[in-house]
């Protein structure tokens, strides 16, 4: 017989022993057992219907009360005409939804992005900004920022923007090198019907440094040392910070060929001479990756009808410069976007040439230009974003033709003056 | 060969106190534990003691704590907890029983019929001289004619019970289930009230329809189980 001892004694027992009888003490496991308790049967029902029409009137309140609808990037909507897709970008794809929006400050006082709203049909993809803004009671950009930041980002009052088709509503945001994170921009739509929409994204300022060059630290004298200087600074700046050269005023007469980094040209005035590149300038394509945009002000493009003054495969900007006597004044080919802003483009063939096959817009202006005595003032032969270019406050005089719009890009000619 | 064994151990460690009952099936004596004085009863008896069993594992507090169960062949020993309180069945020689009491008393028994009934087993010998009165509880004893429930059964193969408390399908006309035991609750119930079987004198009032229920002849028409009896208690 297999044994086993008393837990209480010690005293040896059988294996199937339940019990001791050498102390009367019980050796095995018991359940307490006892009936579950009583739910009488007609309270139980009243529970049931009860619970019926809690659910009935959750369901109900639900159905009936407003809704919220928050998201980082972009939200989905959904009311009695179908469901909508509200995304917040910086960008030209409308189905891109962006919930961290990175910007670059350098020493300025101030940079600004315009922050779009986009409003897709979820189902079709189609726009539908017409229609849903119809139901939109009113809208704010909001922004949830240190209290203590000693930068402020600011925002505009959101409004449709013509010059960025497409956008349900454009918010330009304001920010510095000194804004502190974490910084939400966030879309408040209050509907009609009492919905609430709530889009956020977040914006992440990254500082740059910027380095200033003039002729009092740099050779700036020839072209060749012009050119030596950019490769220099080519091979040992980061593409990011942001280098100002301030040219003496001299003409110089090789090509200029910029490349890998963005440079900020300004040309001086000195008596009657300013500076002056006869021979143009040259901007290569961003290699992949790549996100920067020269700018030029001040400098005077004197040609002798041949060549091209400014010829840029990546994004430029030109304020206050003079263009004359050239083939072509400023030709944007590849992914290049050029704005052009303030400057006089006089007795060239072409005055300002796109012919642009991919890549993006960016800022829309063509404003306070003045185009005379050119054979074609702007031609537009292939523009590959779809944004209205913004011709205000342009001249256009004495032209042959003043805008060529091939590709039948959407432009804004309402305020130029045509003579 | 463990009967053998604890009926000596028994032997060794137990005195006899006092033999209660006697019969062809065996005896019941209460026997105290030599060392501490403690007493039990100790059943001796030949049949089936699958309840005794079933017993061992569980704990109620208005059924006797079953300590051990050795069998062989068809002899049983069966050492149960000793209740000491009142029984039923003499107190009721001297006075009735208060509504209120009456209503706290088969609750608690059908608690105690509810662990039975919960396992498969009927006691099928419900009657006052086997109810113990401790203190506040009243427990439910003698299981000699409890036996297990088998579904599909046409009825039983012995008849056990008490005249006058043993449900009409005791006596052989059909199997004895949970219901034959709610029948003799329902007697129970009103000779608690009324000192009399319900076909001399019927308890009034509440109490009336529920031990009328509970007597049904149609086990059908009985309360489906204790359950439903304790919720409309």
């Amino acid at each position: 017989m297999k044994e086993k001892v008393c837990p209480h004694c010690g005293a040896p027992l059988p294996e199937e022993a339940s019990f001791c009888p050498r102390c009367a003490g019980s050796i095995n496991r018991r359940t307490v057992l006892k009936p579950p308790p009583y739910i009488p049967i007609p309270f139980l029902r009243v529970l049931i219907l009860v619970g019926i029409g809690a659910a009935v009137l959750t369901a109900l309140f639900i159905y009936f009360s407003p809704k919220k609808v928050d998201g980082t990037g972009y939200a989905v909507y959904t009311d009695a005409d179908g469901t909508y897709q509200i995304l917040s970008n910086v960008s030209t794809d409308r189905y891109y939804p962006m919930s961290l929006i990175p910007q670059d400050a350098g020493d300025a006082e101030s940079y600004r992005f315009p922050l779009r709203l986009y409003i897709n049909h979820q189902d079709t993809g189609a726009d539908a900004s017409g229609i849903f803004l119809q139901k939109v009671e009113t809208c704010e950009l909001l922004i949830e920022q240190p209290p203590d930041s000693s930068g402020p980002v600011t925002a505009t009052e959101p409004l449709t923007a013509l010059e960025y088709p497409g956008t349900a509503l454009v918010s330009y945001i304001n920010f510095n090198r000194r804004s502190s994170s974490p910084i939400w921009l966030i879309w408040s739509l209050h509907m009609k019907n009492g919905d609430s929409i709530s889009v956020r994204s977040e914006l992440s300022v990254t500082p740059i440094r910027t380095y200033e060059y003039s002729q009092e630290n740099a050779d700036l004298s020839t072209s060749k040392s012009l050119q030596e200087l950019i490769d220099r600074l080519v091979k040992e700046t980061n593409r990011k910070d942001i280098v100002n050269i301030t040219l003496p005023a001299v003409t110089y007469d090789e090509p200029l060929v910029l490349y890998d980094r963005a440079f900020n040209l300004t040309g001086t005035q000195s008596g009657e001479k300013r500076t002056a590149f006869s021979s143009g300038i040259q901007i290569r394509a961003a290699q992949e990756g790549q996100d920067w945009i020269c700018c030029f002000s001040g400098l005077d493009f004197p040609g002798d009808g041949n060549g091209v003054a400014i010829s840029a495969a990546n994004r430029v900007w030109t304020r206050e410069c003079c263009f004359t006597d050239w083939n072509t004044a400023l030709l944007a080919y590849g992914n290049a976007w050029i704005n052009t802003t303030d400057c006089l483009f006089e007795r060239n063939r072409i005055g300002l040439h796109y012919n642009v096959s991919g890549g993006g817009g960016s800022d829309t202006r063509f404003t306070g230009n003045t185009f005379r005595e050119n054979a074609t003032a702007v031609l537009l032969e292939q523009v590959a974003a779809d944004l209205r270019m913004d011709f205000t406050d342009c001249l256009f005089e004495g032209n042959d033709t003043d805008i060529d719009n091939r590709c039948r890009q959407p432009v804004d000619i309402s305020q130029a003056i045509f003579q | 060969m463990y009967y053998t064994w604890l009926s000596d151990a028994l032997g060794q460690e137990f005195e006899t106190v006092q033999i209660l009952k006697q019969s062809e099936r065996g005896t019941v004596t209460l026997i105290r534990h030599r060392a501490s004085g403690k007493k039990f009863i100790l059943r001796s008896f030949t049949g089936n003691a699958d309840v005794y069993h079933k017993l061992l594992s569980c704990q109620c507090p208005n059924l006797p704590m079953i300590y051990e169960v050795a069998s062989d062949g068809n002899r049983n020993l069966v050492l149960e907890e000793y209740i000491q309180g009142d029984n039923m069945g003499t107190m009721l020689k001297d006075a009735l029983f208060s509504p209120r009491e009456t209503r706290r008393i088969v609750r608690q028994l059908c608690r105690a019929l509810w662990v039975l009934h919960s396992m498969g087993a009927v006691h099928r010998d419900v009657k006052p001289e086997n109810v113990i009165l401790r203190g506040n509880e009243a427990v439910l004893i003698d299981f000699d004619a409890a036996r297990f429930y088998k579904e599909g059964a046409s009825g039983d193969t012995q008849i056990l019970g008490t005249t006058g408390f043993a449900a009409p399908e005791q006596y052989g006309l059909s199997q004895s289930d949970t219901s034959s035991d709610i029948y003799s609750l329902g007697i129970l119930m009103n000779i608690m009230l009324t000192g009399c079987h319900p076909s001399s004198q019927l308890a009034h009032g509440r109490w009336g329809k529920i031990i009328t229920r509970c007597t049904q002849v149609n086990p059908a028409r009985r309360y489906k189980n204790v359950r439903r009896l304790l919720d409309e208690l």
